[in-house]
């Protein structure tokens, strides 16, 4: 964008301090044209489905090759593509690209404001073990609501006392069937869940191996996790 | 060159009919014009008269603090004695320490709610700036006049609910609202009302700084560019560019924490898996860089009082202009270091040793207002004094800061007396000492009357003396290890508190002369004119009190704000202000675009 | 890019509401009261990334702590209604875009059809939101739509002719102490459905206020405020709506997609 002054930038309009002459109604009124406007959003469209459909083919490699991808590949993928899209949203819907840059600097200042602060609480938070180990992981996992259990265990010991150990048992393994992609047609209705489509876990190693720092305080989901992980796998491979 | 100055401003003696201060009719009809006002002359004092209040406010509130450290509580004989504050406010007597103790909690509380998050951050950029700000830039109004008013009932709504938690028998978390203290503690509502009012005054600082923004950027006269813009609107720019950026932090900080009292979401909470430490990180990502919302504008205003008052350019202008953004900028870096003992070893180190980068331009700052002091002619009148104050008072506020700032010491004096002198060093002797000094110097322009200088200067040294027998023996107090927030104390404090209590009640003495003398001047001060201090910065070119759209023609400027050496101010005569004889060629005069 | 046809020549008693617009009486031009209008807004816009910044935080740091909470959190989201979502944002974006470049060109019929449909798109994410995430999750029950009709023989409750079925989900997926779901692996599972819960409907929150900022641009605009030389109000109304889809484009990966 050039900003073109109407008078020699040389010579100093007193009373036009800033050249508003200069870049007036015609520079700050951009019109965005609707090719561009639709172009934007066929493109933004289509990352949308790359970004999901690239979730969705590497629990596909998992469970169909058991290749495990990295973590990190899996977040560094969808946030580049989460990225591409903002800048896009930005700068053609609204219209940072043809604004006033003192915007684009405001919003740079912006998301470094956001960085800095994710970044260094992450700086405290998670280097609390380099020095003490005993600074690692939480005391109880979940915390203490009652006693010595967790939120997670409460709820689970009311869901036991009311309907019975067999019957949790017995829900508990359709939901884990059900979770490994045995289709919905032939699955019990315990298993089902609307809001749950894919698997909960076991997707990749990453996932299914406990965290080192996660100290176990609570048996039972302990023990339940990693039989979980284990039948992950299994039900993975005989797909 | 004096001409150019004066060519678009009025006589001294201009008769004064229509200024912003002219009722519009009636009581009612003048009650509803300032209602709806959006004149920013009128809202900056509608924020004076409200944040002076609320500064009595948090004042008695400190003064019940210090009552109650006249003696410790304790137990004597099956006897409960010392707690003042208890007997205030219940017939019966106590049966218990904790019971006063509670008391003593909420009111400490109270007070550093009040001062920090409806008086000292609102205090100069709400009063001051707003009144200040589209004048020294030569603009009719802010950018967004209507936005202003708007935040300025935000302020009313905020405090209001603040003032509901208060009247329902406050709050015991401490200004800090530390979870998960704060989340569980009694009150329900008390508290869940306390920290909704700090979330809606965030509101209303953003909306200030956003439109300060705008307004200079935008709204600047001609002829004025960035480096002609007064050292003030440089600070006060600084200090919005912190308020945009920090405050929504403060903002959902504070909404999740009401979440998690409501509703017990557990991000903060332990006891559900959450962090209390990322609670800190939160609120201090707002809270540090707040403390230079506090202090950045107090700089500006000393910048400004200390050029004017000693008629001497001012030293190092674009090196005081920078350090301002300067500390802006590194005011986000340096959070941690209000958790030193609560966060991980490698975080306190790099915190801290980001924390002394605050040190460089603060330096820069008083090391340039001393050398602006240097031979000029210096006027002892209350601004000035009152900035020597500051520049006495925050540097030992600053200073007292390194020690807190590296960890090995920090380590014995955190949470301590030491710190609570520091930050009263920095916070009372920093951003309300320099609001006394710009109140006093922009009083004859706010009002049009002059005050009574004597016992303003009276006042300002009983302030001082005061404020330091207040709090330095606090430095005593806290380095011996008397911890902050406690009512009770060992007996060897008691003579140190004993002496502190007392400093606070001059204190109180201190600003009641000064009630007395802004009464006074505005029932029966002189008429002020238009310049009293020779200032050369666009608001003195103004009326006082200024026409309601502040100047009579839209002002050019072609000179900067400080050359004192090169132009007669407006409304002097040029015989009774004879420019230094060997100034041959004065730059800057005549601005080259 | 086209420069504007401002049409002097119109007779001035026919001549619309936006063309007699006047800039407040502070500012030099009406172009510069715009942009100082679009600079205030960009300076909101940066306080409401950063008011959001707290939920990345949180949700960033909380996965670094317990990576296996947030994998077993976002396994339990349904990735097609956060993708329908971001659909309906998107094509909302757009439509908003394409309202100001109506507005901009004088045509007032097709910058209000604009307008309608970047209301009902928020309506409809709302509606989404609400009915098929927010609801079963929280209630523990969830009602599975079934187009074969009677494909889960075992549902309690069925509606329109088991097209819908209620499903029993054991206990709500809710946050903190109000968590009630039994079959949680992780521990830590309230805390990624505050994280969750914080950030969507905080989210949603912004649709509301988004949507009512664009009924204020319609009806104002219906009555002839906005065009080609004065669409302030519908351009802040727009980049409002704007940053609304930009947290949506990134809560959307990190909540159904990263595990």
């Amino acid at each position: 964008m050039a900003h073109a002054h109407a008078a020699n930038p040389s010579e100093f309009n007193e009373l036009d301090p800033h050249g508003a002459g200069g870049h007036g109604q015609h520079e700050s009124h951009v019109i965005v044209g609707p090719f561009t406007l639709r172009l934007i959003l066929a493109i933004l469209l289509f990352f949308t489905a790359t970004t999901v459909g690239l979730a969705q083919l590497e629990i596909w490699i998992a469970g169909f090759f058991d290749i495990t991808l990295p973590l990190w590949l899996n977040i560094v993928i969808a946030m580049s593509i989460a990225t591409v899209k903002a800048v896009l949203v930005m700068a053609y819907f609204m219209q940072l690209r043809y604004d006033n840059p003192i915007n684009t600097i405001l919003m740079g200042f912006c998301i470094f404001g956001v960085l800095l602060f994710i970044c260094f609480t992450a700086m405290d938070l998670l280097t609390r073990d380099r020095i003490y180990d005993f600074k690692e992981g939480q005391v109880v996992a979940g915390g203490t609501f009652q006693g010595n259990l967790s939120r997670v265990d409460v709820a689970r010991q009311e869901f036991i006392e009311r309907v019975g150990e067999d019957r949790y048992k017995e829900i508990k393994a359709a939901i884990k069937h059900d979770a490994h992609g045995h289709g919905h047609g032939d699955s019990a209705v315990v298993g089902s869940t609307a809001s749950k489509s894919r698997p909960i876990v076991g997707t990749t190693d990453a996932l299914s191996t406990e965290p080192a720092h996660h100290d176990g305080g609570h048996g039972d989901g302990h023990g339940n996790h990693k039989a979980g992980s284990g039948e992950g796998h299994s039900a993975g491979d005989g797909h | 060159m004096s001409a150019a100055s004066h060519a678009t401003g009025h006589a001294g003696g201009h008769a004064h009919h229509g200024n912003y201060l002219t009722p519009k009719g009636g009581f009612w009809t003048t009650v509803k014009d300032w209602a709806t006002t959006v004149d920013h002359k009128k809202i900056g004092i509608m924020y004076l008269f409200a944040i002076l209040f609320m500064f009595f406010l948090g004042g008695v509130m400190a003064l019940a603090v210090r009552a109650e450290l006249w003696e410790p509580v304790r137990q004597e004989g099956g006897q409960i004695s010392g707690q003042m504050l208890y007997s205030m406010f219940n017939s019966e007597p106590a049966t218990s320490i904790a019971e006063g103790n509670n008391n003593y909690n909420r009111v400490f509380t109270l007070h550093g709610a009040i001062m920090v998050f409806m008086v000292i951050v609102p205090s100069i950029p709400a009063s001051l700036g707003n009144f200040l700000l589209p004048l020294m830039l030569g603009a009719k109004d802010v950018a967004f006049p209507r936005l202003n008013l708007l935040s300025w009932y935000i302020y009313l709504f905020g405090s209001f609910f603040a003032v509901i938690s208060l009247v329902m028998g406050g709050v015991d978390t401490g200004w800090t609202f530390y979870t998960p203290y704060s989340t569980t503690t009694e009150g329900y509502w008390r508290v869940v009302l306390m920290v909704l009012g700090a979330f809606i005054l965030g509101f209303s600082s953003i909306l200030t700084g956003l439109n300060f923004i705008v307004t200079v950027h935008k709204l600047r006269a001609p002829g004025m560019g960035w480096f002609d813009m007064p050292l003030f609107v440089w600070a006060i720019y600084s200090s919005a560019i912190i308020q945009v950026l920090a405050t929504p932090v403060i903002g959902i900080t504070l909404l999740l924490l009401i979440m998690e009292r409501v509703f017990r979401i557990g991000i903060f909470d332990p006891a559900l898996g959450g962090d209390p430490v990322l609670y800190q990180h939160f609120f201090w990502f707002y809270s540090h860089p707040v403390v230079y919302v506090m202090i950045l504008p107090g700089m500006g205003i000393i910048s400004d009082v200390i050029a004017v008052q000693s008629h001497k350019r001012i030293f190092g202008y674009r090196a005081i202009a920078f350090a301002s953004l300067g500390i802006a900028a590194v005011s986000f870096l340096v959070w941690g270091h209000h958790m030193f003992t609560s966060m991980s070893e490698l975080a306190a180190m790099v915190f801290s040793a980001l924390t002394f980068l605050v040190a460089i331009p603060t330096a820069v700052k008083v090391f340039n207002w001393i050398m602006t002091l240097y031979k000029g002619s210096i006027a002892f009148n209350t601004p000035m004094v009152y900035t020597l104050i500051f520049l006495v008072l925050f540097s030992i506020g600053g200073l007292t800061g390194l020690p807190l700032g590296t960890l090995a010491t920090d380590v014995h004096l955190h949470d301590s007396y030491f710190v609570v002198a520091h930050f009263h060093y920095v916070m009372m002797g920093g951003t309300i000492m320099a609001l006394m000094a710009g109140l006093h110097h922009w009083w004859p322009k706010f009002f049009g009357k002059m005050y009574n200088e004597p016992m303003a200067i009276v006042g300002a040294l009983l302030v001082f003396v005061g404020f330091n027998i207040t709090f330095f023996t606090q430095f005593f107090l806290g380095s011996q290890g008397m911890p902050r927030r406690y009512a009770s104390y060992v007996d060897e404090f008691q003579f140190l508190h004993q002496v502190s209590t007392v400093g606070s009640f001059l204190l109180l003495v201190g600003f009641l002369v000064h009630l007395g003398v802004f009464i006074h001047s505005l029932v029966a001060g002189k008429t002020a004119p238009a310049n009293p201090w020779g200032g050369l910065t666009l608001e003195w070119l103004a009326d006082s009190p200024p026409d309601e759209h502040n100047f009579h023609h839209e002002p050019i400027v072609k000179h900067g704000p400080y050359d004192f050496d090169a132009v007669v101010p407006p409304h002097w005569d040029p015989a009774d202000y004879p420019l230094p004889a060997d100034v041959t060629k004065p730059h800057n005069v005549v601005k080259a675009h | 890019m086209s420069t504007l046809d401002t049409r002097p020549n119109q007779p001035a008693a026919n001549k619309p509401v936006w063309s007699r617009y006047v800039h407040g009486h502070h500012w030099r031009t009406a172009a510069e009261e715009f942009d100082g209008a679009k600079l205030g807004f960009w300076l909101f816009l940066t306080t409401e990334v950063l008011l959001f910044a707290g939920i990345f935080c949180a949700y960033a740091l909380f996965r670094a702590m317990y990576p296996e909470a947030w994998a077993e959190g976002s396994g339990s989201l349904d990735w097609k209604w956060g993708a329908l979502n971001t659909v309906v944002l998107l094509v909302s974006s757009y439509t908003m875009a394409a309202s100001i470049y109506a507005f901009q060109t004088d045509q007032q019929k097709r910058a209000q059809i604009n307008l309608l449909i970047t209301l009902v798109a928020g309506f409809a994410f709302l509606a989404i939101k609400f009915l098929f995430e927010y609801t079963p999750k929280w209630s523990g029950y969830f009602f599975v739509l079934d187009p074969a009709l009677s494909h889960y023989p075992e549902s309690g409750k069925t509606a329109l002719g088991g097209l819908f079925h209620f499903v029993e989900g054991y206990g709500g997926k809710r946050p903190g102490e109000l968590f009630s779901y039994p079959f949680a692996e992780s521990a830590n599972m309230p805390l990624w459905w505050s994280v969750y819960y914080c950030g969507t409907s905080l989210h949603a929150l912004h649709v509301i206020i988004g949507m009512i900022l664009i009924a204020r641009v319609y009806v104002k605009g219906v009555k002839g405020h906005y065009g080609p030389t004065y669409y302030t109000g519908v351009e802040i109304a727009g980049l409002y709506w704007h940053l609304v889809d930009l947290i949506w484009i990134f809560l959307f990966p990190l909540l159904y997609l990263i595990h």
